[in-house]
């Protein structure tokens, strides 16, 4: 502790964030608090990326790590499509970054991250954690408050939601994770990937 | 100007080009593959088919034996005209781009994107001093995410897509029967059955006598799937 005292970089900032597939799409969301131990080191930090014109992140931990990461990713996505002649698709933009957090296994890059869009195969989402183990799901929950964002939304998801059921549930999931995890909050960023694009959303609370 | 550069020898080495802008070796090892043993390729919806006379030159050969054709990955096969070692040089390096695109993406490799790099080491020789253009054509057919397609890399590391292509010496037989024939709704049975005609065909031209090898890979099942002698004869005596 007298370490984290000293060195104010050694703190792992917390973090909820949340991603949802639905009917039409996937919508990812984190909150905008950046802390440091007890301080709040910034009320406007963005943890939601777009990584292609339709596929997203949504990250937890190190700002500067997901930072990194979602650049890389982004221009091996850029160079697959020039390569291939069509978008990479979801899950092979999850493998990309997959590949580049094992190949740091040793100096882990320190960042949970929710991949997230539209491809041929239709929506889907995975989860990856620090090493890049690679998980689909149908919801998930990452940082220091997705214990009680996951409760919410494992109680409230369905299959086949629309657009707008699926928000209500991911804004009342961050609320529950905002109100009790003391290291989340300062409001709400959003990707809602459909296919008619990406659109980036937040919200105050 | 050394005595080895006489004028007019733009021939020696391939990194220079002649005054009209032509690289010889690379025109030569055009040359090789032209008058190789046929191979043809032809795709519809319904999957691929790659195709290529095999000629037995003794009696004692293992008739099974294939060497024209080859699975790089189970969703995509090659067929092959020219110097045959320098083909599977291409080949062995090609299945090491399959399997890596499954490694970085989770995903079987696109045939455009196999052609494209099998091209690129084709390109390196010609224009590296002190090596030798590959002398090999190669047709990739296979069925990716895009659909069934067929690309087909010449020497100089070009390369290009078609619906159906034959290279090799029975080329111009070939494309006059793929030019009447092709339709682009056909069945993989009738895809089989035009490509054993294109070869049976092209060898009669030539009178060789037939011997063919087929590989199908349907749009259905994505796997690729040497067809034996036994379904070969069947075939042939269809036409």
């Amino acid at each position: 502790m007298s370490d984290q005292a000293q060195y104010p970089y050694m703190y792992i900032p917390g973090a909820t964030t949340i991603g949802v597939v639905f009917k039409d799409g996937v919508i990812l969301a984190a909150e905008k608090r950046v802390s440091y131990g007890y301080f709040i080191m910034s009320k406007g930090g963005k943890k939601v990326f777009k990584v292609t014109d339709t596929i997203g992140a949504a990250c937890a931990g190190l700002v500067s790590d997901m930072q990194l990461l979602l650049r890389d990713v982004e221009a091996y996505a850029n160079l697959y499509r020039l390569d291939a002649g069509r978008p990479v698709s979801v899950k092979a933009a999850a493998k990309i970054m997959s590949n580049l957090l094992f190949s740091t296994r040793f100096v882990p890059l320190i960042t949970q991250t929710i991949v997230g869009g539209i491809d041929d195969e239709g929506a889907s989402l995975y989860v990856l954690d620090v090493l890049g183990s690679l998980i689909p799901d149908k919801y998930a929950a990452v940082g220091t408050g997705a214990e009680i964002a996951m409760g919410v939304l494992e109680e409230g998801y369905k299959e086949n939601m629309n657009q707008k059921e699926v928000k209500d549930l991911v804004v009342r999931a961050m609320k529950s994770a905002i109100s009790r995890d003391s290291m989340s909050g300062n409001g709400v960023d959003f990707l809602i990937i459909t296919k008619e694009g990406i659109e980036e959303q937040s919200m105050p609370f | 100007m050394s005595i080895f550069a006489a004028p007019g020898a733009y021939d020696r080495a391939i990194t220079v080009f002649s005054p009209d802008g032509r690289l010889f070796q690379v025109e030569y090892a055009l040359e090789t593959v032209n008058r190789g043993a046929t191979i043809v390729g032809i795709a519809s919806a319904d999957g691929i088919v790659l195709g290529a006379e095999e000629k037995i030159e003794s009696k004692l050969q293992d008739p099974q034996f294939t060497w024209k054709i080859f699975e790089v990955d189970s969703h995509l096969g090659a067929a092959v005209v020219g110097l045959g070692s320098d083909a599977r040089i291409l080949i062995d390096q090609a299945r090491v781009y399959a399997q890596s695109n499954r490694l970085m993406y989770d995903e079987p490799i696109d045939v455009e994107i196999i052609t494209k790099r099998v091209g690129d080491i084709k390109q390196l020789y010609t224009q590296h001093a002190g090596v030798r253009p590959f002398g090999v054509s190669i047709i990739f057919g296979g069925v990716d995410k895009t659909g069934s397609r067929i690309f087909s890399t010449d020497p100089s590391g070009s390369y290009r897509a078609y619906k159906a292509i034959a290279v090799g010496i029975g080329r111009e037989t070939v494309e006059n029967i793929l030019k009447e024939e092709y339709k682009e709704n056909m069945t993989l049975e009738e895809l089989i059955k035009l490509c054993t005609k294109c070869l049976v065909k092209s060898l009669e031209a030539r009178n060789e006598a037939p011997r063919i090898k087929l590989a199908v890979i349907p749009a259905a099942t994505k796997k690729l799937k040497m067809l034996t002698d036994e379904e070969i004869d069947k075939y042939m005596k269809q036409i």
